[in-house]
């Protein structure tokens, strides 16, 4: 039981003619087994997002294939993907974009039962409920529409859609970027909550090196389309091994707020650093 | 700092540029004797910038009972209210809140630039002694970019995109000094330089869609500061760029405030930049000030529930793998909320919250260094 990535490349075709295609994502190789978190962290642009978008079925690999229980998803027919989506679901970076506005809460929450025939009208209804109570919504927002509800909340309704279906595997694509600092670690919360009552397969995508850590087994390391490094959540607390990921390391660590009031106060130690040149990108990307 | 201030052609209209000598520039000189002629504009600034010898003022910006409000639907919503505080000269204060928090509006307040749906209900604000709410459009303009250089948070958005980087980071000095594009590029073409950009004769040639994210912003700092200003508005300078490049941001903000004896106000919701660069911190809430303070003590010893509740909602080194998170319950207040509330905004969410809580907004406790608005806050460490 598991859904495994293996040796995916990413190009996408570039319209001027002169620039070369350099991949999204290469060669990279991951493993997604319930009841465990795979973080994967990297800067935008590193191919988090278009990784999870071909482990979803969004996007065909340029080579490389996605297994799921160990048949290649390159061979399914409509039926294979009927099963798969209901068994992987995902969770998407700014709820305000991903569900519908004129939609009322109770029927984006039940669209995907109703996408697969589950239930009849009042069954469905019930359901509503019961997803909302999961994921700490009151019920009293099943009849309000999106634009009538915090961004916070909205998150959480994204994520009792896909828990509609009983998903055994959730692919959260930057699922805190767009939320507010102190709703965040609610998600957090209830992400770990989700995977320790139902047994969920998270793949967690973000660009905080800090939540990542603290939310997953494993993590990866992404960087140019790149998995350069992969660790145990143990391993990386002691120190990773690739040069880039002790540069995040150490950029998490030099910018994270010292919490709680035990840690001693933030140094102010770099005011001293030659200015740094950025080298990257000097024309368009 | 080592090495001088690349500062060869300073604009030949204006009085000299500092009393202190330039060769020697001492390690970041006290703020008095960086501080650039405030020029054009009236006597109340003339008088102050002269006085190379006369005290220093007391702050460079200071807020007085501001009251912002927005038009929605007919009436008019405060989204700002009773707001007080000063930015003292050569400092950083971070003004740190979230959605709704009013953190925004009070700097567009300050820069007079808030948009036609908002107006300044009550409170004054003053910039270097000069009343900004009195300003007509024309002393604005000689206001802007000359006594405060303002950094937003989208360059991309920001920089017009028919125009070249050059002639966009020289407009200030076109606007104030009087000199022609020509004339202005070589400090552009330095400043760029100083800001950490190679090949800078290229870039005054490009336009906004060549250049990264990073570079842009290291372009608009240089656009901010070029003028030489006293004070640097930045709302949300980082919050578009990557890790990596936010952090060669702030350092570079670092160092451009210690060269020109700069001073910042940084408006954030991001405490990790507010550990690197500031002094003071002010955290705003649906509006209100809740706390100020040094960045030191409100990032280790925080008084108010809301600004405790912001250090532990993140994953801090210690915390047990996979162990839930201290979260706040619930959500900022949308704008009516906002307008609506008599009491602490912050009551629905706080875990300290008692029963006068709902009926006043706590009056200020602490002293001049650090002050907090809670009926029954967090306990001294």
């Amino acid at each position: 039981m598991t859904i495994r990535a293996q040796d995916i490349s990413k190009v996408f075709m570039s319209r001027s003619k002169s620039a070369t295609s350099t991949p999204a994502v290469r060669d990279a190789t991951l493993e997604i087994t319930p009841g465990q978190t795979l973080g994967l962290v990297g800067q935008s642009g590193s191919g988090k997002s278009t990784l999870a978008r071909i482990i979803l079925g969004l996007l065909r690999p340029t080579s490389g294939q996605v297994l799921f229980n160990d048949q290649p998803t390159s061979q399914f027919r409509a039926a294979d993907w009927g099963r798969f989506r209901r068994e992987v679901q995902a969770v998407f970076q700014d709820p305000r974009q991903a569900l519908n506005w004129r939609q009322e809460i109770g029927s984006i929450v039940t669209e995907p039962l109703r996408n697969y025939r589950i239930g009849d009208r009042a069954q469905r209804r019930a359901r509503a409920a019961e997803l909302l109570e999961q994921v700490s919504v009151s019920p009293k927002l099943l009849t309000r529409r999106p634009p009538e509800v915090s961004g916070g909340q909205l998150q959480r309704i994204a994520i009792a859609r896909a828990l509609a279906l009983e998903p055994r595997y959730l692919i959260c694509d930057e699922p805190l970027s767009a939320l507010d600092v102190s709703v965040q670690a609610g998600i957090v919360n209830l992400l770990l909550d989700l995977q320790q009552r139902q047994g969920l397969a998270l793949l967690f995508i973000s660009h905080d090196l800090g939540v990542v850590r603290h939310l997953s087994d494993q993590v990866l390391v992404m960087r140019r389309g790149e998995i350069v490094e992969s660790a145990s959540a143990a391993e990386f607390y002691q120190g990773p091994s690739h040069p880039y990921s002790r540069e995040l390391v150490g950029l998490a660590a030099a910018t994270a707020p010292a919490a709680g009031g035990s840690r001693p106060g933030p140094t102010a130690d770099t005011t001293d650093q030659p200015p740094e040149t950025e080298t990257t990108a000097t024309t368009a990307t | 700092m080592s090495g001088p201030v690349p500062e060869t052609t300073v604009p030949e209209t204006t009085v000299p540029e500092t009393t202190a000598p330039e060769t020697t520039a001492p390690e970041s000189t006290a703020p008095e004797a960086a501080v650039p002629e405030a020029g054009a504009l009236g006597p109340a600034l003339g008088a102050d910038a002269a006085a190379s010898v006369a005290p220093v003022p007391d702050a460079d910006c200071e807020v007085a009972d501001l009251t912002i409000a927005y038009r929605a639907e007919g009436t008019w919503l405060r989204a700002v209210r009773d707001l007080s505080f000063e930015v003292r000269p050569g400092e950083t204060l971070a003004v740190v809140g979230e959605t709704g928090s009013g953190k925004s509006s009070a700097a567009l307040a300050i820069m007079r630039l808030l948009p036609a749906a908002g107006r300044v209900d009550t409170g004054s604000v003053r910039v270097r002694g000069l009343d900004m709410l009195s300003l007509s459009d024309r002393e604005l303009r000689q206001v802007r970019g000359k006594l405060i250089g303002y950094v937003p948070q989208q360059p991309s958005a920001a920089f017009n995109p028919v125009m070249t980087i050059g002639r966009q980071v020289a407009e200030a000095l076109v606007t104030h000094e009087g000199v022609r594009y020509k004339e202005a590029l070589t400090t552009v073409t330095q400043t760029l330089t100083e800001m950490g950009l190679e090949d800078p004769a290229r870039l005054v040639r490009s336009y906004p869609h060549q250049l990264s994210g990073g570079m842009l912003q290291r372009a608009m700092i240089a656009s901010a500061i070029i003028a030489r200003p006293r004070l640097l508005l930045t709302d949300e300078p980082t919050s578009a760029l990557d890790v990596g490049i936010q952090r060669q941001i702030l350092n570079l903000l670092k160092r451009v405030r210690d060269d020109h004896g700069l001073t910042i106000v940084l408006i954030t919701h991001d405490l990790g930049a507010v550990s690197q660069i500031a002094d003071r911190v002010l955290v705003l809430y649906a509006g209100r000030k809740v706390e100020i303070g040094p960045a030191r003590v409100l990032l280790t010893a925080p008084r108010h529930p809301y600004t405790r509740g912001l250090l532990t909602s993140y994953p801090a080194a210690g915390l047990a793998h996979k162990s839930r998170l201290a979260a706040l319950p619930g959500a900022p207040l949308g704008p009516a909320e906002v307008d609506a509330e008599q009491g602490c905004p912050f009551r629905t969410r706080c875990s300290r919250v008692q029963e006068v809580c709902a009926s006043e907004f706590p009056a200020a406790s602490g002293d001049a260094v650090h002050a907090w608005h809670c009926h029954n806050p967090e306990p001294a460490p």
